[in-house]
């Protein structure tokens, strides 16, 4: 994947970080390579900081942080929440929909 | 057989009141232990607004129940519900696999939680001990 960018980064003057440090470093610092170009925090999971270990689909208020206005679900680089809590969401907000606790879509 | 773990959650029409939503709860019940299941617990959230309507529905009076019955009867209790009149909607899940993860997850968070609660205890026993 990043096979393209990694000589260009390398070249400018990432000397000596391994490949596992690269990424993570640069997640931190501006982006590089023109692409971007702005300072981008890395997201956490919101849910797994706040150690929720069941989503239930019957508290709406949880899910309803998830929910922007037009009552869509967000992908998960909007969040950052991490792959199984974005599991856990989507099917808690399915059910929660299916059974009238949130809108499915809102006018 | 054995017995798993429910979570029945259903919608009685908004033009019922109190009492005819009480026999719909005993009659789903009912269904329940027909199929050699138990209710748990029952649990009435009251009249509702709806988050969008269901056929003429605004409102609705919304149920829930935790019943234990083994898995080869859910899908009868399911099916006699659905053509049981005055419910609008309802949800029937499995929760006992999930509680037990989310347990699991909770326990083994406390264990690291001791440990590193009693590993900082120690360094701090033996900083005063060096103190002193």
């Amino acid at each position: 994947m990043s096979d393209m960018e990694t000589p260009e980064y390398r070249g400018r003057g990432g000397e000596g970080r391994g490949p596992g440090g690269e990424r993570g470093e640069r997640k931190d610092k501006e982006k590089g390579g023109g692409k971007g170009g702005f300072f981008r925090r890395r997201k956490t999971c919101k849910l797994c900081s706040e150690k929720v270990d069941y989503v239930d689909y019957k508290n709406t208020k949880l899910l309803l942080a998830f929910i922007p206005e037009r009552a869509k679900i967000l992908p998960r680089r909007m969040f950052g929440t991490c792959a199984p809590c974005q599991r856990k969401v989507r099917t808690a907000i399915l059910r929660a929909r299916q059974m009238a606790l949130i809108p499915y879509s809102t006018e | 057989m054995s017995q798993r773990q429910y979570e029945i959650l259903f919608i009685a029409e908004q033009n019922l009141g109190e009492p005819e939503v009480d026999t719909l709860t005993s009659t789903v019940k009912g269904f329940i232990e027909k199929e050699n299941g138990t209710v748990e617990k029952v649990e009435k959230w009251g009249k509702k607004r709806l988050a969008y309507p269901i056929g003429k529905n605004r409102e609705g009076s919304y149920v829930l129940m935790i019943a234990n019955a083994p898995g080869s009867s859910i899908s009868e209790v399911e099916r006699r519900m659905r053509v049981t009149d005055g419910i609008l909607r309802f949800l029937a899940i499995r929760i006992d696999a999930e509680m037990k993860k989310a347990d699991r997850k909770k326990t083994i968070r406390g264990k690291k939680e001791s440990t590193r609660r009693a590993s900082v205890r120690e360094k701090d026993r033996a900083y005063e001990g060096g103190a002193q």
